[in-house]
């Protein structure tokens, strides 16, 4: 097998010491804006793009690389300690990680999300080293009629997601369809509500949304409460590593979020997001214990937490293979190729092995290096839960502010998080889930979007979706999904029937 | 004529000292105006105003992405520019309603030449037909002036290259023979390279689909998986083009790509219609001609270096540079063409509902 050739080959590349300065580099400072709400990936990496130039390419690339999937480790941080994700893909760790946190199992649940990064992490490299080029072909067969019936899929599993009454999660999911369709349509041109506000001409961003809806309500509620009555962590900080018992339940979700996000990752427009989701209601569907989900469930911090880190190799495939980038991180990493001199393509793996492979190798050391700078920093970051809250909360209220303003630098932005931090606070209040408003937003855009393109390709019929091979195994899917939740209910029709012939 | 551009330099001589503080400073800038209005009288010459400004930091907003192309170059120029000027340029990114924003926020700002915007030269010439602008939409050039241009966007159509048309003639001809059986991509509604087909839809009397994506990469990826028979659009093709898996048919652009020499233009296939968009610098409008002047000539020079133009060239922008004035007629130009376009094919802001 010559693929072990390149990938030792890849190896030499990435331990030399420039190369593996820069991973470390790169791994920390992805790990530090991970953790800083709403200061992302995307602009840490166009910040440091420009003091690259006189770098040694390959170096900068492996650095630039090292801090996308830093990021994802740093993410779960503030979405166990503060309920506040520190980026988009880690909105779901906040469901159970902060329940779990707030149960004194902060250092579990932050435990898991480091080892769940690390494993999906090299479980997703294995498969950019391995599969790269024959996945690249497969995701080009991904049309639109492809994407509409992915979406659809994605929507059906929301319907696990729900917590609590099914109405409002429905009308929470039906908020999030418009909210996602807020600017200039794709298709017409034409501004959707927007309310003539200038500002809602490109939609609502979800990072502004999800620190407002998650975080900034999480603070105002905290703050109604008196200071001595305020019951959160006061529960003794139970252990900082996973226990035995935490490793049987997570392993199965870790696995499987691996493998979805690897594939999720692939495709274009948020994998990351969409896979962690879909990760999580996969399984509290296939839980023997669905209803302790969102209660602080380890392994709705183990699933989505893979997921959302294989997701990042997977997006490294068509942007190194095609040299058509899948995310915005991604289209940041192709202009630094195109700088370098060394355009991403079809050509990419034989004119510059050194690249590819090299690359790939020093994110397996890149993920090693995670594990091994997270781990010590649960005790640190378990400590932040003992500053007083006085102190903690304008800080929380401060980080964000900046980093939603640092998003676009438009003070507009810090508006829609106040707004939304607003709502979510009253969400709270009334018990509204803010989950299925986060996924229909994700996906109601996409599926609006794709719906349409399908109906343009085939002049207006809808067979479409039913003559082309892929589309049609997946409403398959579908229907299996929907028949097996429904079959259970059919089962308790009959019983009562019976009973009821019997009486 | 003389007598009042002395004047605009005289008053903004003064509007600058304003911002020195401390009476000290005050009283040495006081006499250093004094003298500077004397010899500002005496020669009206612009050289000694140049000696004058910058005198403080230049802010730059940039209307895409930080590490989009249009950033990237920027970014390039603004580090020779700076030195050529001996102030700092500061350099950020303000996006969003397609590069339109930026100018939103460029528009209150002082005429100074100390804030100034680089987007796209389609805020003014074409976007005011397609969207809301939160600047004029009846005369976008009310509200800036262009200070310089270093580079433009290319534009091209392209097909796998498995396809059965060699050629553009080959293609339109397919598409007149078929009509409804070419579907197009492109990344948007109202984009150049959407504006392109459409034209050519009107004058060769096809039926052809457009369907449209959100970003540059998915269009191309659409054609390439085969879901759309060809791609009109910006150089996202350029790597599979490079690879031998795509085909180009034809370039929008008014004169043949530079990386492409084999390449015919539209307007040499007869047709009076090209796609241009170039990188524009913009300051407010009423900005004094001599810092236009000041800038235009430092940008100018900085994108000359060679490290820019290879820069520029890695990510398929031609180095062209084109003055102020030029830019004015080139925008004034776009704006009438794109209007009436959009108004005959009833999109933007002409759809009838």
């Amino acid at each position: 097998m010559d693929i072990f050739d390149h990938i030792f080959f890849g190896f030499g590349v990435a331990f030399q010491p420039v190369n593996l300065l820069f991973c470390f580099t790169g791994v920390l400072i992805g790990t530090l804006v991970g953790v800083l709400p709403g200061l992302g990936p995307v602009a840490a990496i166009s910040l440091l793009l420009p003091a690259t130039f006189h770098a040694p390419p390959v170096a900068s690339i492996i650095m630039l690389s090292g801090i996308y999937y830093g990021a994802m480790y740093g993410g779960s941080t503030t979405s166990i300690l503060v309920n506040i994700p520190g980026e988009a893909a880690s909105v779901v760790t906040c469901f159970d990680g902060y329940q779990m946190a707030r149960r004194g199992r902060a250092g579990p649940a932050l435990g898991m999300a480091a080892f769940a990064s690390f494993i999906a992490g090299t479980l997703g490299v294995i498969g950019l080293a391995f599969l790269a080029p024959p996945l690249a072909a497969i995701a080009l067969k991904f049309g639109p009629p492809e994407y509409f019936s992915l979406m659809v899929l994605g929507l059906t599993v929301l319907t696990f997601l729900a917590g609590g009454s099914m109405l409002k999660s429905l009308m929470m999911a039906s908020i999030g369809v418009i909210i996602g369709n807020v600017g200039l349509d794709l298709i017409t041109a034409q501004p959707r509500f927007t309310f003539g506000l200038s500002i809602l001409l490109d939609g609502v961003g979800l990072v502004p949304l999800v620190m407002g809806l998650f975080g900034i309500s999480e603070v105002l509620l905290n703050v109604e409460q008196r200071l001595s009555e305020r019951e959160v962590f006061k529960t003794v900080l139970k252990g900082l590593l996973p226990t035995l018992r935490d490793w049987k339940e997570s392993i199965g979700p870790l696995l499987r979020g691996s493998i979805l996000g690897f594939f999720l990752g692939i495709l274009p427009g948020g994998g990351a997001v969409i896979s962690s989701f879909v990760s999580y209601g996969l399984e509290k569907r296939l839980s023997k214990h669905p209803e302790e989900f969102g209660k602080g469930a380890i392994a709705g911090v183990a699933g989505p937490e893979s997921a959302n880190n294989s997701a990042t190799a997977g997006a490294f495939i068509p942007l190194l293979t095609l040299g058509l980038p899948s995310n915005a991180v991604m289209a940041i990493l192709l202009g630094a190729l195109m700088i370098y001199g060394m355009p991403p393509g079809p050509k990419l793996i034989s004119s510059h092995p050194q690249l590819f492979w090299g690359v790939i190798s020093s994110m397996y050391i890149g993920n090693i290096m995670l594990l091994i700078l997270n781990l010590p920093l649960i005790g640190l970051w378990v400590k932040i839960l003992k500053i007083p809250y006085p102190i903690l909360f304008p800080l929380i209220l401060l980080f964000c502010l900046i980093g939603a303003y640092s998003l676009n630098n438009n003070p507009a932005e810090i508006g829609l998080m106040l707004f939304f931090g607003l709502l979510g606070y009253l969400m709270k209040k009334f018990k509204y889930d803010g989950a299925p408003l986060v996924l229909a937003m994700v996906l109601g855009p996409l599926m609006d979007q794709s719906l349409r393109q399908s109906l343009l390709m085939s002049g207006g019929s809808g067979m479409i979706f039913f003559t082309r091979p892929i589309c049609l195994v997946i409403f398959v899917v579908i229907g299996l999904i929907l028949l097996l939740s429904v079959l259970p209910l059919i089962g308790r029709m009959r019983k009562t029937m019976d009973e009821m012939k019997e009486v | 004529m003389n007598l009042s551009v002395a004047g605009v330099n005289v008053w903004t001589i003064l509007t600058l000292n304003k911002q020195s503080e401390g009476k000290e400073a005050f009283m040495k800038k006081g006499f250093f105006t004094i003298s500077l209005i004397l010899v500002v009288i005496v020669f009206n010459s612009v050289e000694v105003f140049s000696d004058t400004f910058p005198s403080k930091p230049i802010n730059l907003w940039v209307g895409w992405g930080a590490g989009s192309g249009t950033d990237i170059s920027q970014r390039a120029i603004t580090e020779n520019a700076s030195k050529a000027l001996k102030q700092p340029i500061l350099v950020s990114n303000v996006t969003g309603g397609g590069g339109t924003l930026v100018l939103g926020r460029l528009k209150p700002e002082k005429a100074d030449g100390y804030t100034l915007a680089n987007t796209s030269s389609a805020t003014l010439g074409r976007i005011p037909h397609l969207q809301p602008v939160p600047y004029n939409a009846q005369d976008p050039l009310k509200d800036f002036i262009p200070v310089m241009s270093y580079s433009y966007y290319l534009y091209g159509l392209a097909v796998k290259s498995d396809s059965t048309w060699k050629t553009f003639e080959e293609f339109i001809a397919y598409a007149k023979a078929n009509p409804g059986k070419i579907r197009y991509s492109t990344s948007g509604v109202g984009t150049g390279q959407h504006l392109v087909m459409e034209y050519l839809a009107m004058k060769e009397n096809i039926k052809w689909t457009h369907v449209p994506f959100a970003t540059s990469p998915q269009a191309v990826a659409a054609a390439m998986g085969g879901h759309v028979e060809v791609v009109s659009q910006t150089p996202e093709w350029k790597e599979q083009v490079d690879a031998g898996q795509m085909r180009l048919l034809v370039c929008w652009n008014d004169k043949r790509m530079p990386f492409y020499p084999g390449v015919p233009t539209l307007k040499e296939k007869g047709y009076d219609f090209a796609v241009q968009a170039l990188i524009v610098i913009y300051a407010p409008a009423n900005t004094p001609k001599e810092v236009v002047a000041t800038l235009s000539k430092a940008f100018r020079q900085a994108s000359e270096t060679e490290e820019v133009k290879q820069i520029l060239n890695r990510l398929s922008y031609p180095h062209d540079i084109k003055e102020s004035e030029e830019l004015i007629q080139i925008i004034k130009k776009d704006y009438e063409v794109n209007g009436k376009l959009f108004k005959e094919l009833g999109i933007g802001i002409y759809k009838k509902n």
